[in-house]
This record gives structure tokens, sequence and C-alpha cells, in this order.
């Protein structure tokens, strides 16, 4: 098979090239380092078998997306096809086009190879200067199974996978060792085996232990049931036990009872009835008793009451005094009364009697005698002299006003007339007011003119003032100027401006100092009267016709005064003849009644009112003692009568007054009356005491009849005879009841077949119950010691259980024990894998060196013999003991360690070229050699190159070159060159 | 409402070894250890939590030849817990616990219904004094029972409403397992019975909806073949309709993942890359038993193959003590053969002519040295044909893979 064409789309570095393989069977590659010879190899082994992805990734065109292309081939039985393949096409499957126009898969192209791959193809089709490299680098000892390798496979590997399979194989097992891996696992597998069957044996007592178990447990049961009954009987024992002492009460009562009669006639609840009766008779009995007694009591008591009175006139002698005492006490009241009343009148009179502070005593009073008019008459005297006493003073008054008043008048005229003036001066007076109006109009005029000089002044100085300054300024302003222009001009300026102003400012000047003397040379004109001269002469004539109009009214008030005082003397002698009268009736008066000279008339009204309430006490007085007189004298009367009591009743008196005697006079009378009230009581209860007893007694009767008909009953006589059957029958009762009671006890204690045998009389012995209930027991203590031990047995058995059960032992190694047990299971399958390849490599190389070695040596001794330049003639391959050896031409055989390293490699050329020959054979694809001569001197490779020329009639050889030598010794160059299209030379 | 409800459960195994678990750290032993019980337990909660009237247990509860005390102690237990709630238990043995080999024969609550031998019978179930529904079943009394049970399933009394039927065996048709008492579909759905409650497969599997007849599978996995949730089945049956609910039990999970690390360019970030993927909690949630396998640049794996144990081992210690730990027992890389494997051995070379040579050859020469040696043949298990071929499938790809790898550097 040869490679004609390959048209790279992209691949590395190469990008859309053509690289044409058609010029012969032998070709040259030449390319410098660099220029994608090896990019070109690896796309031809691509497009043969394929790469996978990640290396397809490698090769991708940095410059373009495309990777893959086609490969020309030529094959002698099918013709010429083209191998295609592409990246992204079938996932870089190849297809093939034969001319037939058909296409087929990569199946068909690996038909077409003849089981060759990539692998296989680049260890016997192409090897380059690395392999040789190689085998400079192999120790000696190895030397020969490497190049048997070689020449075997191509490949220098076999030796080593043989020894590292040996090695592996050692480490896993050795049939005798201790140390390799499965023969440690061995021995513990075994170690746990034994425990496991260890554990094993322990679980398998499970089983009988838990038989043992149950049959404990059987055991125990029927023990106990033993056990049940015996203290069932134990029990029974006890019971009779207990009912003995009781069966012997009743035997005892039995017999008690055959000493009662039969019957015994009683009437039904005898004994509490007939109770009943007397107890219901007994509170009246008793109470019947009482009654009778208290009778006796009441007759005694009132006959008592009765002997002790007095006589009955005693006691209405005594009710006539007592009913005469309210009357006396009354009396004595009213007497106390009245003389306290007496006392207070006298008391009163004395005190009015001193307040009229008159000579008048009480006893006087009862001799004067006041009738009606008497008060009249006294208050007429009053008033009239009250009368006559002020119209005197009111006339003295007048009179004394009058005299007063025409002195003040007198005197008013005398000053008048002294103050009046001369008739001459006052018309003096009158020619000085004249002139001094006339001259007052002359000095208003001259006052107007000095005022307007004054403001003409003022505006000049102003103006002035102005000029100066302003002139000034403007001179200062055109010095500063000039100084700074330096203009002799402005100079000028300002000597003529400052010239102006001082000149405008003199003349304003002197126009002022005339206008000042013009005021000052003004005259001022002089008065020749005062104001006050004037006015002085005005207010003198004024007063002086003041005087003159009042002296006149004053000699009219005198004349009226005058007649005032004739009229006031006329009234004062009427009033003398009045009182003279007066005084005449005030004597009778005085005469009559003396003790008036005592008192002022004024008071006379008021006097005889005073003393008439005077004398109208003194008269209530005098009533009331003779009032009092006739009640004393009742009194004593009565007095009389109550001692006379008390002497008839022989009773002290004399020291007692007269309230003791009355109350023991009461006392008795009290006394009296409340013995005859008890004596009537007395007979009352008496009587109802006799009405009791009566209905008592027949409230008895029925009661009593009763208890006959009960003792009738009983046949007896006598309440005690009665009593006793009573109580005989009771007794019978009780015994009867008791018996009753020790049946019922009995049964309840004992069984039915036991009660009856023992009420049927049968004899029960104490002491052999106790004997029977010591045996039963002593059985009972024994078995439960019995069932205590089996129970402690099972009870260790079920420990055991419980601890088997809750073992892990067991489970615990049997789980490890597996695991271990697959460990060695893996193990043993590593092992066997590594056996079995080794042994099969082993048998493999044998066969392979039976069936090509001695082709391959034949045809790699023809290429050593050229290449060695014809130094060596056969090559020996190992053979028993025998290693690698070589014959030297002159028949001496050398051993490859002997041989120079040349020489080995090119032994090593030699065995690959024959190898690839006898191969190629069957395969018969292109061989690629990459510069593996490059070592060689310029006369070996030109050996070489004849040698492969040679081969190349049957196979094609493609040898990839960057030496110059090599390039001028081939036929067929092709140059490669990345940068330029690729051309045939 | 249901008329009745109960929960079938088959093929517990309690406390049989589990298998293909070549190396634990204690605490995940442990877990592995106390799995089939934890799972019991968990069937008695949800038995009691869902009010069932009784439960179906379908035979296997244990393994007679590996058989622990434990394991009956604790079932007893659970009995006993069920006893409480009164919940009854109706109990067929299979082959695997079948009644002549038991030797630790634990004694049961009375709330346990054992069918008593290898003919079929049944118990009836009284709820509230009236009989709700005939049980029927049987246990096996020797290993194998290989006659056709099914036909001898027969309805009691038509009185009752409700019949089920329980039944440890499998079909003819399904030759992965030992066929005890084998039945075609139609013997059983011919019969009207009103549930099919069967066990022995320990894949769970609803063969038919109406009527039901169903293999809950087991209720742990033990297995790498027995993977993903396992568990029992809550059935509640009314005259019109019968409904049945998976609960999951299993207290771990076997699962198999693969970590794609064809992004990691660098071991370090092979750590990371397998961590996410077992902690994937969107693939499980809980704890779980994991076989790896790694897939990715195949030279990368080849050249890291020597730290890998180490790798697997930082992982498995930060997840391994989580609540809802994960442990990779077993790891392998994804090996792309080549792709003219068996072209290869057409051609020529040195490779071809291995593989013809080791295809016809029998290894078992090879290993007479281990398998007949004196103290690792009590160990080892017997090779199988089809074991052997796949050791001698795995040394080809071996020799091949060094071969071709490029000359062994």
């Amino acid at each position: 098979m040869q490679i004609r064409e390959a048209k790279i789309h992209g691949f590395g570095k190469w990008v859309d090239r053509t690289i044409d393989f058609s010029g012969g069977d032998f070709l040259c590659m030449y390319g410098e380092n660099e220029s994608g010879k090896s990019t070109i190899q690896q796309f031809i082994t691509f497009m043969l078998f394929g790469l996978p992805p990640k290396k397809r990734a490698y090769y991708r065109p940095r410059t373009s997306g495309k990777l893959g292309g086609r490969l020309t081939m030529h094959d002698p039985d099918i013709g010429e096809f083209v191998i295609e393949r592409f990246d992204e096409v079938e996932n870089g499957d190849a297809t093939c086009y034969t001319t037939d126009g058909k296409s087929h898969g990569e199946n068909w192209l690996q038909e077409r190879l003849k089981g060759m791959n990539q692998a296989t193809y680049q260890s016997i089709f192409s090897f380059s200067a690395g392999d040789l490299q190689y085998i400079k680098d192999m120790k000696e000892g190895e030397l020969d199974d490497v190049l048997l390798g070689i020449g075997l496979t191509g490949s220098s590997n076999i030796h080593t996978i043989e020894k590292r399979l040996d090695a592996k194989i050692g480490e896993l097992f050795k049939p005798y060792g201790k140390k390799p891996q499965m023969n440690q696992q061995l021995a513990s597998l075994d170690q746990l085996f034994t425990s496991l069957n260890d554990y094993r044996k322990t679980e398998t007592t499970y089983k009988t232990k838990k038989n043992e178990a149950l049959a404990l447990s059987d055991d125990i049961r029927q023990l106990q049931t033993k056990l049940e009954y015996q203290k069932n009987t134990a029990y029974r024992i006890e019971k009779k036990q207990q009912a003995l002492p009781i069966f012997k009460e009743y035997h005892h009562e039995n017999e008690q009872l055959a000493n009662y009669p039969e019957q015994i006639s009683f009437p039904e609840n005898g004994i509490e009835r007939f109770e009943k009766l007397n107890e219901q008779l007994l509170p009246l009995k008793s109470e019947l008793a009482v009654l009778q007694d208290n009778a006796q009591t009441y007759l005694k008591k009132r006959d008592a009451i009765r002997n002790e009175l007095h006589q009955v006139s005693v006691f209405e002698m005594a009710e006539d005094v007592i009913n005469q005492k309210q009357t006396y006490l009354e009396k004595q009241k009213e007497l106390k009364n009245l003389q306290e009343s007496t006392q207070k009148l006298a008391f009163q009179i004395n005190n009015e009697l001193r307040q009229l502070n008159s000579s008048l005593r009480s006893e006087e009073l009862q001799t004067i005698d006041l009738s009606f008019h008497v008060e009249k008459t006294w208050q007429q005297l009053k008033n009239d002299k009250e009368q006559l006493i002020f119209t005197q003073n009111h006339l003295e008054e007048e009179q004394q006003q009058l005299t007063k008043k025409r002195d003040y008048l007198k005197e008013q005229q005398n000053e008048l007339s002294s103050s009046l003036l001369d008739k001459s001066e006052e018309n003096k007076l009158r020619e000085q007011i004249n002139n001094y109006k006339h001259r007052e109009y002359a000095e208003q005029d001259s006052n107007q003119q000095v005022e307007k000089w004054d403001r003409v002044k003022h505006q000049t100085n102003i103006r002035n003032k102005f000029w100066l300054f302003g002139s000034a300024a403007a001179a200062l302003f055109l010095v500063i100027i000039a100084l700074v222009q330096v203009d002799q001009l402005f100079y000028g300026l300002a000597g003529l401006s400052l010239a102006i102003g001082i000149a405008q400012w003199l003349t304003g000047k002197r126009y002022v100092q005339n206008i000042d003397g013009m005021m000052s040379a003004r005259p001022v004109a002089s008065a020749n009267i005062s104001i006050d001269e004037r006015l002085e002469a005005e207010r003198k004539r004024g007063e002086n016709d003041n005087t003159k109009r009042e002296l006149s009214s004053i000699n009219g008030q005198l004349r009226a005064n005058d007649m005032e005082i004739l009229k006031c003397e006329e009234k004062q002698h009427s009033l003398q003849v009045r009182l003279s009268r007066l005084n005449e009736q005030i004597s009778h008066q005085y005469e009559q009644y003396p003790f008036l000279r005592q008192i002022d008339i004024a008071y006379w009204p008021d006097f005889f009112q005073s003393l008439k309430y005077a004398l109208n006490l003194e008269r209530d007085k005098a009533e009331k003692e003779s009032h009092i007189e006739a009640l004393l004298e009742e009194n004593r009367q009565f007095a009389e009568t109550v001692n006379k009591f008390f002497r008839d009743m022989n009773w002290e008196w004399s020291n007692k007054s007269m309230e003791d005697k009355l109350s023991a006079i009461e006392s008795l009378l009290d006394d009296y009356r409340n013995r005859m009230t008890m004596i009537t009581q007395y007979d009352n209860w008496y009587d109802e005491n006799a009405r009791r007893q009566h209905h008592m007694k027949q409230k008895m009767k029925p009661y009593e009849q009763e208890k006959a008909s009960l003792l009738n009953i009983a046949g007896t006589e006598t309440e005690e005879a009665f009593l006793k059957q009573g109580k005989r029958l009771e007794e019978k009762e009780k015994l009867i009841a008791r018996m009753t009671e020790r049946r019922e006890h009995l049964s309840q204690i004992l069984q039915k077949e036991e009660y009856e045998m023992m009420l049927s009389g049968e004899n029960i012995k104490g002491e052999k119950l106790d004997s029977e209930y010591e045996r039963t027991a002593t059985d009972i203590s024994r078995l439960e010691q019995e069932i205590e031990r089996k129970r402690q047995q099972r009870a260790d058995i079920e420990a055991d259980l419980s601890q088997m059960e809750s073992s892990e032992s067991y489970s615990d190694t049997l789980h490890r024990f597996t695991i271990e047990q697959e460990q060695l299971n893996k193990l043993a399958e590593e092992w066997a894998v590594y056996k079995t390849a080794k042994e099969i490599l082993a048998e493999t190389k044998r066969n392979y060196r039976n069936k090509y070695l001695s082709d391959v040596i034949e045809r790699a001794t023809r290429y050593f013999h050229v290449l060695t330049g014809e130094a060596y003639t056969d090559i020996y391959p190992p053979e028993d003991s025998l290693p690698f050896r070589v014959q030297s031409r002159d028949g001496i055989r050398f051993k490859v360690g002997e041989l120079s390293k040349g020489t080995v490699d090119q032994l090593y050329v030699s065995l690959r070229m024959g190898i690839s020959e006898v191969m190629s054979e069957r395969h018969r694809l292109p061989f690629i050699i990459d510069d593996a001569f490059v070592h060689f001197d310029s006369k070996r490779t030109k050996r070489i190159l004849n040698l492969l020329s040679e081969l190349s009639a049957d196979q094609q050889i493609i040898l990839f070159t960057c030496k110059q030598d090599i390039r001028e010794t081939s036929a067929n160059v092709t140059l490669i060159d990345p940068v330029k299209s690729v051309s045939i030379s | 409402m249901s008329d009745i409800s109960f929960i079938h459960a088959a093929d517990l195994h309690l406390d049989s070894p589990f298998k293909g678990l070549s190396h634990l750290p204690e605490p995940i032993f442990q877990k592995m250890k106390e799995s089939t019980f934890e799972a019991l337990n968990l069937l008695v909660e949800k038995a009691i939590d869902k009010q069932v009237d009784f439960v179906l247990l379908v035979g296997d509860l244990f393994d007679n030849e590996k058989q622990s005390l434990k394991a009956q102690v604790k079932l007893r237990n659970a009995f006993e817990e069920l006893k409480r709630h009164d919940i009854s238990v109706y109990l067929s043995y299979g082959n695997h616990d079948f009644t002549r080999g038991n030797s630790h024969p634990v004694t049961y609550p009375d709330n346990v219904f054992i069918f008593p031998d290898e003919h079929v019978t049944h118990f009836t179930y009284q709820k509230n004094g009236a009989a709700k529904a005939a049980i029927y079943g049987f246990s096996y009394e020797n290993r194998s029972v290989t006659t056709k049970k099914a036909d001898e399933y027969e309805i009691a009394s038509k009185d009752i409403p409700f019949h089920i039927a329980m039944l440890h065996g499998s079909l003819y048709s399904n030759t992965d397992h030992d066929v005890y008492a084998p039945f075609r579909l139609s013997d059983l759905t011919d019969k009207d019975f009103d549930y099919w409650a069967l066990g022995h497969i320990h894949q769970r599997e609803v063969v038919k909806e109406d009527p039901p007849v169903v293999y809950p599978g087991n209720i742990q996995g033990r297995t790498s073949k027995e993977a993903g949730e396992k568990g029992c089945y809550h059935v509640e049956l009314s005259a019109r309709d019968a409904s049945m609910t998976f609960l999951p039990l299993q207290s771990l999970e076997f699962n198999h993942r693969t970590a794609d690390v064809s992004g990691c360019g660098e071991l370090h970030q092979l750590e990371s890359a397998i961590l996410k993927t077992v902690t994937d909690s969107t693939v499980s949630a809980g704890p779980e038993l994991l076989q790896l396998n790694l897939s990715g640049n195949q030279a990368k794996l080849e050249e890291w193959e020597t730290s890998l144990d180490d790798v697997i081992q930082l992982v498995n210690e930060t997840v391994m003590h989580h609540k809802d730990w994960k442990y990779i027992y077993r790891y392998s890389i994804e090996r792309t053969l080549p792709a003219n494997y068996d072209e290869l051995a057409e051609g020529e070379h040195f490779a071809g002519e291995l593989l013809r040579h080791a295809d016809s050859v029998s290894i078992q020469p090879y290993l007479t040295e281990l398998y007949q040696h004196k103290q690792a043949k009590k160990h080892l298990e017997t090779m199988s044909h089809d074991e052997e071929d796949q050791i001698k499938q795995k040394a080809k790809q071996l020799l091949v893979h060094e071969l071709l790898s490029g000359g062994g550097e």
C-alpha cells in the first residue's frame, strides 16, 4: 500500500496544503528543523488510524477552524482510494472513497489495514532517532532481552512488561511466603474463621439452653400446683382448729337449754309493755302526790296569816287618818307658799319706798289715801310751771341781742365817717390819669425799623464768607495742577482766583459796617409819667366812692333796732303776773301731802305712779297674812287626831315628825291589805288544787286497768312475779339466739361437710389437728425451697440467654470475616489477571519467536552486513542460555555487550528494518523513517539509503530528514517548506 | 379511607454480610453492619405511622447459613414493638430461612402468625370482630421448593372481603436467580386474589397492576448489584381499587457514579472533581456506598494511577463523616479499548499473535498455584467460567495496553 497524496485542509501548522507522495517508492522529504515534518507524519497516522478527540483538538490549526484532510492511497488489490477525515464529521471517523465511486466507513479501512493500529504501526513501520537514543541508555544485562523484543515486535517494552508482571505477582502472593498481601490476608482470615466458629458454637447452645429453661418452667409449674394443694390442706386444718372452741361453747349451751320449760306463758313483749305503763303512770302519781302536799301547805299558811292580824277597828281608824293625810299635806304646802309670798311683798314694798327717796315709812303707807283727781292736779301744776319759766327765758334773751346790735352799728358809723377823702385830693387824681393815656401811642412806631436792618446785615456776612473760601479752594486746585503739569499758566490762574475771592470779601465787609453805623445813630424817646403812678391814682378814687355808699346803709339799721327794744319790755311785765298765781296753788298741795316738799314739782306725776304701786302691794300683803292664820289652825287640829291614834296604839310618838307618823300608819295599812290578799290567794289555790287532783286520778285510771290485764295474762299476782317470769323467757330466747350465731360462725369457718360432720357430733381432738398441721407445713416449706432452687436455675439460664441475645460477637465477626474474604477474592482476581497475562505473554513470545524470529534475523543480517560495511556477517538470536550474538567477518562471535555503541545502533536499526520487512509482507504499509540515521557517517548513510531504496520496491518508504547530505544522496526529494507551496524537485 | 391497609416487605436478609465490600473503615463498617436492622426499624416505624392493619413478610427474613442470633432477636423486638401498636404480622419463611435449618428458635409474640409448613394455608385477619381478610401462604421447610406452589392457592371463603396471597418464588422466565416455587403470571391472575405479595427477587417490581402482583424487593441493598432505593410497599385495599406506595427503608444505598475528570489538567484538581461527583445531591441525598468510575484523559489517568488510591482516600475522609455520608468502596478507570481490538488480533505482529494465543488457551492451569494452595483453597470462591473469561479479558487488555502504550517508558 502506498501513499499517493495528502491534502491537508487543516492540521497543526498546515492549512490547505497538498503534498505529493507519488514521486516514487522511496521518497525523501527534506525540511529544516521546525519546518513541520513531524506534523506531516502525525497527519498520515491520523488519516490512517484516527485520533481521539483530545489529540485532535491539539492539532486544530490556530488560524483556521478546519481540522482534517484527505489521504490518497494506492492498494495493489483494490487500486486507488481516498481516506477522508474531518474532526466534525462522524466524530473523526474515516470515510473512504474508492475509484468505483463507492464510499466506505472506518471498518472498511481497518480491514484494509489488516489489524494494524497506530501503536503497532509506529513500533514497526516508523522509527526515529529518538528510538536509538533509548538503546543507548539500556543497561548491558537487559540489552539481550530488549533486542529480542525489538526483533519480535519492533518495540522494546515486552521485557519491561514481563518484569512488571513478575513484580506484581510477587507482591500479591507466594505459595510459601508470609509477607505478600494475600498471604497476610489468608493468615488473618484463618484467625477470623476460628473465632467465627467459636462464636457460632456458642450461639448454637442457645437452643439447648432455651429448652432447659422451658423444662424448668414446667417443673416449677408442677411444683407450684403441689404447693397450692398443700397450702390449702394447711388452711383447712387451721380452720378446724379455729372452729373447735366455738363448737365446745355451742355444746355447752345446748345442755343449758334443756333446763328451761318448753312453754312460758307471758304476754308479748310483756316486760316492755309493763314497764312502759309504769313509766307512763309514774309522772302522774308523783304529780298527784305533789298536789296533795300543796293543798296542806296552803291551808296552814292561810291560818297563820289570819292569826297575826289586829282588830278591824284599828284599821278603820288608820284609814281615816290616811284619808285626811292628803288634805293636810296640801294645806302645809299652801301655808308655806303664802308665807313666802308675804315676805316677798314686804321686801318689795320697802324697796319701792327706798326708790321713791322720800321720808315715807311702810307703816305710814296705810294712812295715805290717794283720790283719782290728785294725779291730774299734779300733772297740771307741773306743766304750768314749765311754761312760765320757758317764756321768761326767751324774753331775756331777745332783749340782750337787741342791745348788742345797737352797739355794733354805732361803732361802724364812726369808723366810716373818719375814712372819707377831701375834695381837693380827689380832683388831682383825675388829672393824672388823663396825661398818661396820651403818651402810649408814640412808642410803638420806632421798634419796627430796627428789626429790618438786622436781617440785611446777616445775609451780607454769609455771602462774604462763601466768596473767600471758594476762591481759596480754586487757587489750591490750580496750584496742584500747576505742580503736576509744571505749567506757569496755572500758577497765574491760581493767583487770579485768590485775588478775586479776597476782593469780594472786602467789599461785603464794608457794607456790613455801614449798616451797623446807621443803626447805632438812631435816637431813643423818654417817658414823663410811670404806669404805677397812674394805677395808684385810679384805685384811690374807687375806694372813696365805696365808703360813702356804706355809711348811708348803717344809719338806716340803727333806727329799726330801737323799735324792737321797746316791744320786749312790754312782754316782761305780763309774765310776772302769771308766776305769782302758780305759787299759790303749790303751797296748797304741800299742806295736804307734806312729803311732797322734798320732791321737785317736775317729778310729781311720776311720784304719783310709784306711790300708787306701793300702796297696792301693801294691801296684798295684809290679805295673805289673814289667810295664813286660818290654815295654821286647821293643821293643829289634824296633828291632834294623829297623836291620839298613836296614843291608842301605844306607839312611841313624841319624837317623831308628822311625816314619820303618817308613814307608820300607812305601812300598817299596807301590811294589812297584803295579808288580806294572801289569804284570798291561798283560798283560790286550794280550790284549784282540789280540781287538779281529781283530774289526775281520772287520767291514771286506764293505765291501772292495763296493768291488771297484763298480770292476768302472765297468770301472776304481783308485779314482781310478773317481771321474774318475763326475765326467764328472755334468757331462754337469748340462749337460742347465741346457739344460732355459733352455728352460723361455724358454717362460715368450715366447709359444708366439715360442718355437718362436727355438728353430728364426731369426736375431734385438738392434738390430732396440731400434728396434722405440722406435717403439712413441713411439706410446704420443702416445696417452696424446691421452687426457689428451680427458679434460680431458670434465672441463670435466662441471664445466659439474654446475654447471648444481646451479644453481637458472632454477627460482628461474620461481617468482618465476609469483608476480609471479599478482600481475598479481590486480591485473588488481581493476581489471576497478572498471572494469566504473564503466562500468555511468555507463551506468545515463544510461539512468535518460533514463527518469525529466523525470518527477521535473516533479513536483519542483511542490513547489518551492509550497515557495518560488511564487518559482520551473521546475527544469532538468544538460544537457551546463550545471549544475542553477532559474527564478524573473520568468524568470531561477539556478545552484544561486547559490541561498540555504534554497532549496537546498527544492530537495532537492522532488527527494526528486519521486522518491518517481515511484517510488510502481510501489511505492506509505507515505512516512515524520521532522521533515524542522523548519527551515521555519510558512508553508512549512503549504504542504508541504497538498502532502503532496494527495499522500497516492495514497500513505500518515506524518509523525513533535515540533513543536506541525505537530501543530496536521495533520488526523489520533496522539499518541505511551510512558507512556500510544496513542490516536487 | 381504605378498608384494609398493610405493609408488604420481603427478603429482609437481616444481618447477612454484604457482598463485594473488601475494605471499610470502622465507622462505615458499623453502619453497614447495622443497616439491615435500621431498615427493619424504619419498617416498624412506618407501619406504626401509617397505622396499618398488618405487616406481610414474604420469606428470607434472615439467612440460615450465616444466621446470627442477633438477627432473630432484633426481629422479635421489632414484632414486639408492632404488638404494642396492635399490628399483626403474617410471616412465611423462604429459601434462605427455611424452617428445618433454623437453629435459633426465638419465640415471637402472639401478634405474629407464621405459616408453619409447605402446605398453603391461610389465616383470617379480624378487625372489630369481623373477618376482614384471609392471608394465604406457606413456608419453605427445606432449602428449595421446586413444585408449582401457585396451583395450591384457593380462596377459602367467599364471605371474607379480601384475599391476599403470600408467595416466595419466581417466574419461570426469570433465570437470573434460582427458580423456586415457579409460576407464570397467568397462574396468579387466573385466581381471584386481591393481592399477590411476592418475595425472593431483590429488585422491586410491580409485575401487574390489577390485581396487584408485587415484588417489593429487599429492604436494604447488600451488593453493588442492589443499587438505589430499597424498601417496602404500603398497600391500601378497598372494594374498588388498590393503592400501592413505595416506602424507602434503606439505611444506605449502593450506587454507581461516574466522575468525568477530563477537565482536570493536574492531579490536585482530581480530588475536587471527584468530590463534586460524589456529593452531587441531585443524584441521591442519603448515605451511599459508591462504586466510582473515572472517565477522562486516558493518558493522564494512567499517569496518575499510582496516586489514585490516595486521592480516593482523601475524598472518602471528607465525605464519610457527614450525616449523609458517602464512601467510595471501589473505583475503576474507564478504559477505551483500541477501536480495532478484534482487528488487532488479525495482525501478523506480536500483539496479534498474543491475542490469538490468549483466545485459544484456558487460564485454569496458570492459576492452580493459588487455587490449589492448601490455605487459600479454604477461603477462595471457586471460579466460574464467566469469571475465568473476565480474568482472561483483563489480562489481554492489560497486555495489549502495555505493549502498545509506547515502549514501556
